[in-house]
């Protein structure tokens, strides 16, 4: 690979995530740092995803569904390394429901936990929109290729043929089964024939992705799906817990007896999209301590 | 490495010879066997070579360098005499996608005592013993990558503080006793058993700071752990009744791969040109 490529990809993993702009300025600057004229970006990005096709790499694209800006990232192409995560029908979950799970067998008390969902946001793991918890663009370009392995079908968008998660909106017509970003019906992106009629509201999808059998044990598919998202969210804790073991020892940490109230002020005002009782979240934990042993 | 040498064939090479060894292996088990092998095998090495690269890759993130037993169970399943080979092809893949290398400390200098060496007998020479660390490091000049390769700035607080350590080490010639260097960064304001959450990333939670994550004590911890800080203890030939231990620092085997002294003066230089 060329002196340029070599220093476009140094640039690319040390800024983790891009956005359009951002990459675009990247290759530039690179051309410039080496007196090189700038050629065609798409092609100049071709050229580097080939070479790093051997490695099971690849610089992947994606529009968050947040906003639809289209963001970039190095991606791992081969599902082998931190795999188990679990999509769920909602793709989204309160802030507070994740932190109910502190209770548990992580020893990470309620604030750890928060400042661990921040650093994850931080790194475009998790998106947190006024409180709730979703799917954020890192993962979700990481783990594309992982959720269509395990997950045959999957809430698409028929637009950008990319995972439809949160923001999204579904076709009324009782056969149809179509689902498209918001943000690329509004980008002026023309949506299939039927559909002058959408409706937005996660109860309205017509596919939900098959969860993992081994979460199926003693409860239905549908008192499943929530906790699906949840554990995701748990999986990618325990892996970047594992990862900064060196650092912090978090999980050597006493338990927090209190129930601490976490900063964002936003958690009571926005509208919990799974309803529990007590007794349901203790027979949770009871499922998920059973399925770790 | 002995045992290879005593299976080698005529070849001189030592990639070629593992691969004629691993030849005349497989000969065995699976009887005749054609030239064709030639390729596969090569073919074989050039995967566990990837899979080398992308182990040194995604290690970066740990920030502790990768051991060589790590690379012996995870990709070569066990077989260490194919370490140099793959090893040889991965460093070629590095050089060529990302312009990086893997380096390997070298080996920690066991004895404080600076005059062993020359005092000869038994213990004359220093046993070089491989240290089977690697880290990854840039090829790429600076000042191309000045401004495209981001900066971490979580972890850059942190950087200074070893630098500024380095540094005063280096000054003192290279090697500065635990008082002395807790005395220096004294003056510059920076006190042991003060907690500085300044001085550590923003995500880390307030349980870690009442254990004391952001001391001056943990923050050497973490360099001595990483590689770029060596500490050790000092053998008090006079008074042995003193039970006091007394510590000396030196430059750490990854500082020596990661730092050059051309560094470090210019950092100095820097400092000390602001400050008059």
């Amino acid at each position: 690979m060329s002196l340029l490529n070599k220093l476009f990809l140094q640039g690319i993993i040390s800024s983790k995530v891009l956005n359009e702009d951002a990459i675009k300025k990247l290759h530039q600057k690179c051309c410039q740092k080496l007196n090189l004229q700038t050629q065609d970006f798409n092609e100049f990005l071709g050229n580097i995803n080939k070479s790093l096709l051997e490695f099971s790499l690849e610089i992947k694209n994606m529009r968050t569904p947040d906003t639809g800006k289209l963001f970039f990232a190095l991606t791992n192409t081969l599902s082998d390394e931190l795999g188990s995560i679990v999509a769920s029908k909602n793709f989204k979950v309160p802030s507070t429901e994740l932190l109910r799970y502190t209770r548990g067998k992580s020893h990470i008390s309620k604030t750890d936990a928060e400042l661990m969902l921040e650093r994850m946001c931080k790194e475009y793991w998790l998106d947190d929109m006024r409180g709730i918890i979703t799917l954020g663009i890192r993962s979700l370009l990481e783990l594309q290729t992982y959720i269509k392995e395990e997950f045959g079908e999957l809430p698409e968008c028929t637009i950008c043929h990319d995972i439809a998660t949160v923001k999204v909106e579904y076709c009324q017509r009782s056969n149809c089964a179509t689902t498209i970003h918001i943000n690329c019906r509004e980008n002026g992106k023309l949506g299939p024939s039927c559909s002058k009629e959408w409706i937005i509201g996660p109860e309205n999808s017509k596919i939900a992705p098959k969860p993992r059998e081994i979460l199926i044990s003693d409860r239905e598919v549908s008192d499943v799906q929530n906790m699906e998202e949840i554990q995701t969210i748990e999986n990618i804790m325990m892996a970047l817990n594992r990862e900064t073991d060196n650092e912090d020892e978090e999980e050597d940490d006493d338990e927090d007896t209190e129930v601490v109230q976490g900063s964002s002020s936003t958690n009571l005002k926005h509208q919990r999209t799974i309803s529990k009782e007590d007794d349901e979240s203790e027979e949770e934990e009871l499922l998920i301590n059973k399925r770790r042993r | 490495m002995v045992s290879k040498k005593g299976k080698r064939n005529e070849s001189s090479e030592s990639d070629e010879s593992s691969v004629e060894e691993i030849r005349t292996t497989s000969r065995q088990t699976q009887g005749e066997n054609s030239m064709g092998n030639t390729d596969s095998i090569q073919r074989e090495f050039n995967r566990k070579a990837i899979v080398l690269v992308r182990l040194a890759l995604f290690n970066q993130h740990k920030n502790i360098p990768l051991k060589k037993d790590d690379i012996v169970k995870k990709v070569l399943k066990g077989h260490s005499r194919l370490f140099p080979s793959i090893l040889e092809i991965a460093q070629k893949k590095l050089e060529d996608l990302l312009g990086m290398e893997l380096v390997e400390l070298p080996a920690k200098e066991k004895t404080s005592d600076i005059f062993a060496s020359q005092r000869g007998g038994s213990s004359g020479k220093t046993r070089s013993v491989s240290s089977g660390l690697y880290v990854l490091r840039n090829k790429i000049d600076f000042d191309l990558r000045e401004e495209v390769v981001e900066v971490e700035n979580e972890t850059a607080p942190q950087n200074i503080l070893l630098l500024i350590i380095l540094s005063l080490i280096y000054v003192n010639l290279k090697e500065l006793r635990s008082e002395d260097l807790f005395y220096f960064l004294k003056n510059l304001n920076l006190l042991q058993g003060k907690n500085y959450p300044e001085l550590m990333p923003s995500y880390t939670s307030m349980l870690t700071e009442s254990k004391g994550g952001g001391t001056l004590d943990t923050l050497i911890k973490t360099f001595i752990t990483q590689g770029y800080l060596l500490r050790l203890k000092v053998k008090n030939h006079a008074q042995s009744e003193n039970n006091a231990a007394s510590f000396i620092f030196r430059w750490g085997p990854r500082a020596k791969v990661e730092f050059s002294e051309e560094d470090v003066k210019h950092f100095i230089a820097e400092v000390v040109k602001e400050k008059f």
